[in-house]
């Protein structure tokens, strides 16, 4: 009997440690609980975010400025081809990480590795959403964090804010005439730096399921009023007007002062002195040739040809002032006067190569151009 | 097989949602609650705490409300709903994500948006909210970016599906005494705007595939400030506004436009 009763305890015993053992084991593995490894996954998603603001401004470093990275050459183009020409475009982005293997993050004294293949596509948005209009997207990685991560690369680093100010129109007969003035008071405009290449006018055809063929994407691409006018309207802008063009090239007197009485025109967007210019010493000098420097400014007759140069931007930023190629405008002061000759068509010593100076456009013919838009 | 669970249960507890990856604006803050003051009450009743746009593939953008209903036991639930933008947080969304068991939260406005929860073991956790669009104001040699505060946009995997506005559609709305009613909506024209010019510093404008000063069209601005007149009223003087050739302008109430 009193074996029996031992037996039973022990027994008792067994049962009891089994329940206990089994008790513990699903506690340990099925109680959600804030083991180290639950608070490491909630660090991660944080820290994603905050490193991903992190690599915000180096990826906006390296679509605007890629030449900090790499060389033109890097990108196999020619040497009439300028550095702006990488800026804000599928071509350099596809440079850029043909060339480095990934870019430095730094956030709370680590480095992280920002990667990405070079690939993009154009987007147009076709529906209510962000300001922009247009740009790329493309996706980045970083490994270290295990994620990849869609961006949307904006297409602005070339539009110039043109300063709030009175500004003077095109040519007056005498100086001391007023001639006509208008303000941009109020007003949020923002002029094309370089003319419209061939590669954006290719990129948009292509959208529209339309053919356009160019073996030069840089040359600034020559279309007809009607075609340039949808042209900049697909990218939420219109077609560049006479006014704000010769606004954006002759240089105030004082910038500190936006409304003046009197508005000085400049003939030139980089001498005030006409007379100092090499384009009038050329009317004096017999045999002129327009040196390199000459070229950079103005590319007139005799001069190599370049492309997406800065070397010519006026005041505010905007580039090819004189010379370089014709150029169509829409003028509502003087619809007649539609048209830029001062051009690389012509020798430095044309009479043409004044700011503010136009002529009528030839009836369908295609012409340089650029975009302007106003933002509110 | 528990690593897969504990990683699963802090998915849904504890996890980002990554939808605030690409956070664009910071829309709306519950006005009443003062930085950093834990919210208890009202209890078992939604609030609105915070909501935000983000940034989609499609370059749309979409609502995210943050909801909060405190409970008088550590029960309180916080809540993120998505929503297309146009809706307001008082509708029902699609619930994203979803924290119980909560003695209350607490949130800071600047200098960015900051969430953080009490745990009913009396722990805390936080999120800080980044928004990626920082407005400046402009200098010589600014690109629109820096105005609108949109340089490179994280983007997630949602759409929108708001409708361009089409020509002729006010985009803004200015009062004859030059006040400008509500915010403008140009951005969203689906062929570019135009203003027409009334004489105040900021115009009305109207979505338009044209070019000012064309007929049937709003006239070009001269602007209001070159002339240093009193009367920008288009009834007694025009001159702050022109049309193209022989188009000719004409006062539409106070607006200028070209016949």
């Amino acid at each position: 009997m009193k074996r029996d009763l031992t037996n039973f305890s022990i027994s008792k015993i067994y049962i009891f440690l089994g329940i206990v053992g089994v008790t513990g084991i699903f506690l340990l593995f099925f109680i959600p609980q804030k083991a180290p490894v639950v608070s490491e996954k909630r660090v991660n998603r944080d820290l994603i975010n905050q490193v991903l603001h992190a690599a915000s401004s180096v990826l906006h470093g390296a679509w605007t400025t890629p030449s900090v990275y790499l060389s033109k050459e890097d990108c196999h183009l020619p040497g009439e081809v300028g550095n702006s020409y990488l800026e804000c475009s599928a071509e350099g982005w596809q440079c850029l990480w043909n060339k480095v293997s990934h870019l430095d993050v730094e956030y709370a004294g680590r480095k992280y590795q920002l990667k990405s293949s070079g690939k993009t596509s154009f987007i147009r948005r076709e529906v209510q959403g962000i300001e922009t209009k247009t740009g790329y997207i493309t996706e980045v990685e970083i490994p270290e964090l295990d994620i990849t991560q869609k961006v949307f690369l904006p297409k602005t680093c070339h539009e110039m804010y043109l300063p709030q100010r009175s500004y003077a129109y095109g040519e007056v007969s005498d100086p001391r005439d007023l001639g006509i003035i208008w303000d941009n008071a109020g007003k949020l405009i923002f002029i094309d730096k370089f003319y419209v290449p061939e590669r954006d006018v290719k990129e948009w055809k292509e959208f529209l399921g339309e053919e356009y063929v160019t073996q030069t994407p840089w040359k600034p691409a020559k279309l007809q009023e009607s075609e340039q006018i949808r042209f900049c309207q697909f990218h939420g802008k219109k077609r560049l007007m006479a006014h704000f063009f010769d606004a954006s090239q002759m240089s105030p007197v004082d910038l500190k002062t936006p409304f003046p009485h009197t508005i000085v025109r400049p003939d030139t967007p980089w001498q005030r002195d006409y007379n100092r210019t090499f384009l009038a010493s050329s009317v004096k000098e017999e045999g002129f040739k327009p040196s390199q420097k000459d070229c950079r400014l103005a590319q007139v007759g005799g001069c190599p040809e370049s492309y997406f140069m800065s070397d010519s931007v006026s005041w505010m930023g905007v580039a090819f002032g004189l010379g370089f190629e014709e150029e169509l405008f829409y003028n509502p002061f003087q619809p007649e006067l539609n048209l830029k000759k001062s051009s690389r068509l012509l020798p430095a010593s044309s009479h043409w190569h004044k700011l503010g100076r136009r002529e009528k456009s030839e009836e369908d013919a295609a012409y340089a151009f650029r975009c302007y838009r106003e933002i509110l | 097989m528990s690593a897969f669970f504990i990683i699963f249960i802090s998915f849904f507890s504890y996890g980002f949602p990554q939808e605030l990856f690409s956070v664009y604006e910071k829309l709306e803050v519950h006005e009443f609650y003062k930085d950093n003051e834990l919210i208890k009450r009202p209890v078992d009743a939604w609030q609105n705490i915070a909501s935000f746009s983000i940034s989609n593939t499609d370059l749309s953008l979409s609502r995210l409300c943050l909801k909060y209903r405190p409970s008088s036991e550590a029960k309180g639930i916080f809540r993120i709903e998505l929503m297309p933008l146009k809706r307001k947080c008082q509708e029902n969304g699609k619930i994203i994500y979803e924290q119980d068991s909560l003695l209350g939260i607490q949130f800071q406005r600047e200098p960015e948006f900051k969430i953080t929860f009490s745990h009913k073991d009396f722990s805390t956790t936080s999120w800080t909210i980044k928004t990626i669009k920082k407005k400046a104001s402009l200098e010589l040699l600014d690109t629109p970016d820096k105005f609108w505060g949109e340089k490179v946009l994280f983007l997630n995997d949602h759409t929108d599906f708001q409708k361009l506005l089409t020509d002729g559609t006010q985009c803004l709305k200015v009062s004859d005494d030059c006040k400008v009613e509500g915010s403008s909506s140009c951005q969203q024209c689906e062929n570019g705007s135009l203003e027409a010019p009334n004489g105040c510093l900021v115009g009305p404008r109207y979505c338009s595939s044209a070019e000012c000063g064309t007929k049937g069209n709003p006239a070009c601005r001269r602007g209001v400030k070159f002339q240093n007149k009193r009367s920008l009223d288009c009834r007694v003087d025009m001159s702050f506004a022109f049309c193209k050739g022989d188009s000719v302008p004409s006062c539409q109430g106070l607006e200028v436009w070209c016949l």
